[in-house]
């Protein structure tokens, strides 16, 4: 498959402080080759016979692909970003903003300072949605690889070199001054509102514990820290918590089958939170169990080594 | 530790064919002086650092810094070095470059496609002397500052940085190659190649 180029999306003459020729020659020379690049790459991917390529090469072409790529994409975004007058926030993109940075002008700091950082070497600048963390983040990126995964970027800034040694020299911070001026948020805004329906990466589904309560670990965490009165069972299986050194700090291990002996040390007071060692089956059962005798019980998600990944503290067990 | 000092220009910026005054200059004072800016800055941080309380990412993150800083200061120095009025290698360097390449043309027809490949990017093309396998000669690839040939050292330095060119050639990079090879200081080069050879014979 060939990849089709996208036309110019400013409008170059109508630009303040960024000149014709340099959108000419970043849009010919520096888009225009990352496409070709990319074109001609994935047409010798498609045409190689991978059973007897070396998978050094093989392992080279993808890699070059992906920067063709990245380049490329980054580009379109790029030229997308400009055209607009850099000052007027519509309501919806600046409500994003500052929820996510605190206000405006501290998201522009950083973003400024990111670009600056930048000066004299290659990488981008960009405000990209998250779908996992459903917010905004700036980042930045060496060469055109390192972004985000499932990361949508709505806002770019070139900090290649060809993208202002032409006109600015390395007065790099001159440079990022104009792009700010130039924004075109109307368009980020639209981007943006395109982004956030995009849906977070799915949990893994749990049909038949679909309607048991769960409670993360760092909620669980935030419970002891503020002495919140809980009481937290772990329920790994036995043949498991044999072999196992370590208990979290503040459970007690209880027999997952044999429910029936220890329920009655349980107060209904008080809410439960059990756990296993992945927090998959026996944790939820367990819960759900403690729950149809009325219990206030939900399950730790991730179980024993979720708490673990977060640092959670564990004391001696067995 | 003291601070590190800029070096003066090694190059007459006036009389390299193909490359202005104000882009030599430029390079020199934005682009190496700003390294050793850097440098400095980072060396000042990193000798105030805690190291056995301060967190991980900010040691890995200015270690990192200090590298790509150091390394930009020094291929740099080279960089200004490697360039003169023009001239050719020597007998010497000519055996050299034959015996490790297959001939002079050869050696050249790499180093200047690896140069022309690396256009609209940033990186350097080095020659470099690597003391493993009696001392020979290698063209290597150096993303950023930071990928150097292990144990070698190099003796003429191409940066590709759009830095080194855009002022006078725009996206033109391989024109700026083909000038950055016409204005070798081949002298230095030699220079440099004795010095690596008596260092590895001693």
């Amino acid at each position: 498959m060939q990849y089709q180029l996208a036309p110019t999306f400013c409008r170059p003459w109508t630009l303040n402080g960024i000149s014709p020729r340099l959108i000419e020659s970043h849009y010919e020379h520096n888009y225009g080759a990352a496409l070709t690049r990319l074109n001609a790459l994935t047409e010798e991917l498609e045409l190689l016979d991978i059973a007897k390529t070396p998978a050094g090469t093989f392992v080279r072409l993808k890699r070059e692909q992906i920067d063709a790529l990245n380049a490329t994409l980054l580009h379109e975004l790029y030229f997308a970003s400009l055209g607009g007058d850099g000052r007027t926030l519509p309501e919806a993109i600046a409500g994003a903003i500052a929820r996510d940075f605190g206000s405006v002008d501290r998201w522009r700091a950083e973003f400024v300072a990111l670009a600056n950082g930048l000066a004299g070497g290659s990488g981008w600048a960009l405000l990209t949605y998250v779908p996992r963390a459903g917010r905004l983040i700036n980042q930045c990126t060496s060469e055109h690889g390192q972004d985000v995964p499932g990361g949508i970027p709505i806002l770019a800034l070139d900090m290649y070199e060809h993208a202002y040694h032409i006109e600015f020299g390395a007065n790099a911070a001159a440079y990022v001054a104009a792009f700010m001026r130039n924004i075109d948020w109307d368009a980020v805004q639209a981007r943006y509102t395109d982004a956030t329906k995009v849906a977070p990466p799915r949990p893994l589904l749990q049909k038949q514990f679909a309607d048991v309560p769960s409670v993360t670990v760092e909620e669980v965490r935030a419970m002891l820290a503020s002495g919140t009165p809980v009481q937290i069972i772990d329920t790994r299986p036995k043949h498991y918590s044999a072999r196992s050194q370590e208990i979290m700090a503040g459970a007690v291990w209880r027999d997952p089958e044999r429910v029936d002996e220890w329920i009655g040390e349980l107060s209904k007071s008080e809410p439960v939170v059990t756990f296993c060692v992945y927090g998959f089956h026996v944790g939820c059962e367990t819960a759900a169990t403690l729950r149809k005798a009325g219990f206030d019980a939900r399950y730790m998600a991730g179980g024993h080594f979720a708490w673990k990944a977060v640092k959670g503290p564990v004391a001696r067990f067995g | 530790m003291m601070p590190y000092a800029m070096k003066p220009l090694t190059c007459d910026p006036q009389r390299i064919k193909g490359m202005s005054e104000r882009l030599i200059v430029s390079h020199y004072e934005n682009n190496y002086g700003g390294a050793v800016k850097r440098l400095n800055a980072i060396t000042e941080q990193l000798g105030s650092l805690d190291f056995a309380t301060a967190p991980v990412f900010l040691i890995n993150g200015l270690k990192r810094e200090e590298l790509i800083a150091t390394n930009s200061m020094i291929l740099h120095e080279l960089f200004f070095a490697s360039l003169g009025e023009e001239s050719e290698p020597d007998g010497t360097m000519r055996d050299a470059l034959a015996r490790d390449f297959g001939s002079v043309e050869r050696w050249r027809a790499e180093f200047t496609a690896m140069g022309k490949a690396q256009g609209g990017g940033s990186g350097w093309v080095l020659l470099t002397f690597s003391p493993r396998d009696g001392g020979t000669l290698v063209n290597q690839w150096a993303m950023d500052h930071t990928t150097t040939l292990a144990g070698g050292q190099p003796i003429l330095a191409l940066d590709m940085y759009e830095h080194s060119y855009h002022l006078d050639y725009g996206a033109k990079a391989a024109a700026y190659v083909d000038a950055f090879i016409a204005a070798i200081n081949w002298p230095n080069v030699r220079l440099l190649y004795d010095e690596m050879q008596r260092r590895h014979e001693s």
